[in-house]
């Protein structure tokens, strides 16, 4: 869905107040929305749940400012992520992850891995992630995003995203092949 | 707009799940409760309470003449200080048959009427023609102003209907407002005073 479709509507949301423009944002983009929530809570549907209602209601009210700099999609995980890192500080649970990481280069993708990886072992691999890498593997390597847009929408350098996510695979291929999924 | 990373496989997992069905209902609830948006054109059922309202409103006005001072008879309220607007959208949901919601209305005026208060209420019908300044005498007849339900939507929602109270007393408005059976229903009731002339 590009953003020159999403504009009219953004728009009659943001002058209009329109529920039928809304309704149409909303049915295109919380699919996408839920599915990185629900990634970043591991899983968790309850709170994945919170996080995109408030997400919504945090982005609806700045549709008036949004200047169509980034993807509308993206902006609106943004909202996403924004509020899953509120949540995850007022639990005050997650495994800190080093931000100052050296810029390993990106591993090749281990296709091997990918294919042989049942899709619900895959899942529960990342579900068992630390919350650092599970951040930015589910930001890159199934929404996505860039480099540059994790790291303004994390707070850190793209370099930084570079060395999370090299470790995040890491991690996660170690996960899975304890699990028997790279036998 | 940077580029898409650096490689262009698949993702790992479907970036989409489908969320709830009950939390599109549950977002849009919050974004009308923070004037975001406004409601939907009514439903069939609001309309069903819309039609309620009117014949309730109407017996709530019927018979106003007993309780009246100097018996001006029931389409009269002397000394009508405030005005009560009722509106309504998606949130108000009686959750009981039409014929007990005019019930609930009716023994709410008659109770104010025993109070000796005069109390009138009348409804609106369906369709607004909504006019401005380029409407002013304007000689323009090919379209027709009047639109359908929904058309007239406000922050609170469609205006369904309105008392009269006979006090000019604003804490008393207030009081008589808070015991409507309208917003226990969910409705939003805007209270008024009505200036003097």
């Amino acid at each position: 869905m590009s953003d020159t479709d999403d504009g009219p509507l953004i728009q009659a949301v943001a002058r209009g107040r329109d529920p039928r423009a809304f309704a149409l944002l909303y049915e295109r983009h919380t699919p996408a929305m839920f599915g990185l929530a629900l990634r970043l809570t591991a899983g968790d549907e309850s709170d994945a749940e919170d996080i995109v209602h408030d997400a919504w209601v945090r982005a609806v009210d700045r549709f008036g400012v949004f200047e169509g700099r980034s993807a509308f999609r993206s902006w609106l995980c943004g909202f996403v992520v924004y509020r899953w890192r509120e949540v995850r500080r007022s639990e005050v649970r997650g495994t800190a992850v080093d931000a100052q990481a050296d810029l390993d280069p990106l591993p090749s993708t281990d296709a091997r891995l990918e294919a042989a990886a049942d899709r619900v072992d895959l899942e529960r691999a990342v579900r068992s992630l630390a919350d650092g890498y599970r951040e930015v593997l589910v930001l890159h390597d199934i929404q996505g995003f860039t480099h540059e847009e994790i790291g303004t929408l994390l707070g850190i350098e793209a370099g930084t995203s570079k060395s999370q996510l090299s470790r995040a695979r890491r991690a996660l291929r170690k996960t899975l092949s304890e699990h028997g999924g790279d036998s | 707009m940077t580029t898409r990373p650096d490689d262009t496989r698949s993702p790992l997992l479907d970036p989409e799940i489908d969320p709830p069905p009950h939390l599109k209902s549950r977002v849009e609830r919050s974004l009308r409760a923070r004037r975001l948006i406004v409601s939907s054109a009514p439903s069939r059922w609001s309309k069903l309470i819309a039609v309620a309202a009117g014949l309730v409103l109407f017996a709530a006005g019927f018979g106003l003449g007993a309780a009246t001072a100097g018996g001006e008879g029931p389409e009269s309220v002397p000394d009508a200080g405030f005005m009560l607007l009722l509106f309504q959208d998606d949130g108000y949901q009686p959750g009981m048959p039409a014929p007990e919601v005019l019930g609930e209305y009716v023994e709410w005026t008659a109770a104010i009427r025993r109070g000796g208060m005069a109390i009138r209420g009348e409804a609106l019908g369906d369709g607004a023609a909504v006019l401005g300044v380029d409407d002013f005498e304007s000689p323009r007849t090919s379209t027709s102003p009047w639109q359908t339900a929904g058309a007239a939507e406000t922050a609170y929602g469609q205006l369904v209907g309105f008392f009269l109270l006979a006090t000019n007393d604003r804490a008393e408005a207030l009081s008589i407002a808070r015991t409507c059976p309208h917003l226990r229903f969910g409705g939003r009731i805007v209270v008024r005073p009505i200036r003097p002339t």
